[in-house]
């Protein structure tokens, strides 16, 4: 069973929806223990990053999250769901995050427009079992104005003004700065691929 | 090989509905059922639609409650982003119909009579899904471009560029831009309108009103700059078919995403 991570308030519709279509066995809980118990989860995210960070420590998810990680179970992080995990983030003030990975969330510095919002481009820079059938110069749908740099868990990257990355990957974490949900066919893909991760 | 990425410029397709149902005909295909939101929203999806606009021209709390029914459908069949818009009036509006699975809000009216609802709505939701709808006219007189509200019946006397400004500032993430003039004559966006508000902001910016050929979507994405460009009846009607109309921009040099239709489409296989 795959935990999807409710910490209240989240759009959740779309990826229940797609999980639904691949007859994935999944719980949409914010119950800490179920979350802790799932043999992999899901933590998606749109809002902004404190609030979220707040909203998951408020109903014992952060630690929970970090248990799961800690764990070896495959997990998936979307958009604000990849940010928790950084060192922490500069949007509205300085807020720590789950430190999975090295580093700052910060606001972009060199993008034409912000938000940087619509399909861009993956550009690989290794390959992983995440990214199995993603070709290059796939687009995906983004939608945000705070982002990670490239660094070594970097698995593709995209540019708008700068280069930041796209999907990260360390263990058994994968994450997605898009929406996997919202990006079609090259989404799909993904969501397949970290099925099968969950499964194996 | 091309390296590196690209934001693409979106085609949007725009729905009206009424009490959760399609209005105003879509006849480009046979479907079962032409007022169907989610068998309409999937067609164009096929088809390369980057995003769809919903907009509800419904008044009663009846239809808005079928509304929502129809934007959580929608939200779990779709798997393309979509915006709802029409008659949000509230923060609580914007937040619900989130919750029902859209991805974005536009507001139009109700933020033009209470600039504080636009704040609001972006402190509680996040600036990203929060889009701002602007009906402008131009001034014969005087020159520019004056906000109208009420589908186009009440002027307010303010500046469209000036009201972009305040609502970038306020937290929108994204503009709506619909020339009103243009709506419905199919005469091509009002590229003088779009390229004013777009250099006036950083925010995003959807051109919306007049479209009414391929040469219209090139000029207001070259001589306009503008992110995206929306169409209503000139998708539903066939008249212009999106994935056509992608194909054709593609071949002009326009970033434009290719339709995805099997997944293996958009570039070269590496793994």
């Amino acid at each position: 069973m795959i935990a999807v991570v409710d910490f209240g308030g989240g759009n959740l519709g779309s990826l229940v929806g797609a999980l639904e279509r691949r007859g994935a066995a999944f719980a949409v809980t914010g119950d800490p223990d179920e979350v802790v118990r799932a043999e992999a989860a899901i933590l998606p995210g749109d809002g902004a990053f404190g609030a979220t960070m707040q909203a998951l420590a408020e109903r014992g998810l952060d630690e929970a999250v970090r248990e799961t990680i800690a764990r070896g179970r495959p997990f998936l992080g979307i958009c604000v769901g990849m940010q928790l995990l950084y060192e922490r983030s500069l949007e509205h003030g300085e807020h720590r995050g789950l430190g999975v990975f090295a580093g700052t969330v910060a606001r972009f510095e060199h993008a034409p427009r912000v938000p940087h919002m619509g399909w861009n481009q993956l550009e690989p820079l290794r390959s992983h079992p995440f990214l199995r059938g993603i070709v290059a110069q796939a687009y995906a749908y983004f939608l945000h104005s705070y982002r990670a740099a490239v660094g070594a868990e970097t698995l593709a990257a995209t540019t708008h003004g700068e280069r930041f990355a796209a999907i990260v990957a360390r263990d058994n974490v994968v994450a997605t700065q898009f929406h996997p949900e919202k990006s079609q066919t090259t989404g799909a893909r993904l969501l397949d691929n970290f099925l099968a991760l969950a499964r194996s | 090989m091309r390296r590196g990425s690209v934001l693409a410029r979106r085609i949007i397709p725009c729905l009206d509905v009424k009490a959760g149902r399609v209005v105003k005909g879509v006849r480009f295909v046979q479907l079962a059922d032409a007022g169907d939101p989610v068998e309409l929203a999937r067609t164009y999806e096929r088809r390369g639609a980057d995003e769809l606009v919903f907009l509800d021209i419904t008044a009663t709390i009846e239809g808005r409650r079928a509304m929502h029914a129809a934007v959580r459908a929608v939200a779990q069949e779709l798997t393309i982003p979509f915006a709802v818009g029409g008659g949000v009036t509230s923060p609580d509006d914007v937040r619900d119909l989130l919750r029902a699975g859209c991805d974005k809000v536009a507001l139009n009216s109700a933020a033009v009579r209470d600039p504080e609802v636009l704040s609001r709505a972006a402190d509680r939701v996040g600036s990203q899904c929060v889009v701002l709808a602007i009906d402008a006219r131009r001034q014969p007189i005087e020159g520019g471009f004056e906000v109208v509200i009420d589908g186009g019946r009440t002027p307010t006397g303010r500046d469209a560029v000036a009201w972009a400004q305040e609502a970038e500032r306020r937290g929108a993430g994204e503009i709506l831009l619909t020339s009103i003039d243009r709506d419905g004559t199919k005469a091509g966006f009002d590229l003088a309108l779009t390229r004013a508000v777009r250099a006036a902001v950083s925010l995003p910016v959807i051109a919306s009103g007049g479209a009414g050929s391929i040469e219209d979507f090139a000029s207001v994405f070259l001589e306009a700059e503008a992110d995206a460009a929306l169409a209503a009846s000139l998708f539903h009607f066939g008249e212009l078919d999106v994935a056509d109309l992608k194909a054709a921009l593609r071949s002009r040099g326009i970033p434009i995403r290719p339709p995805d239709v099997d997944g293996f489409s958009q570039g070269l296989r590496v793994h």
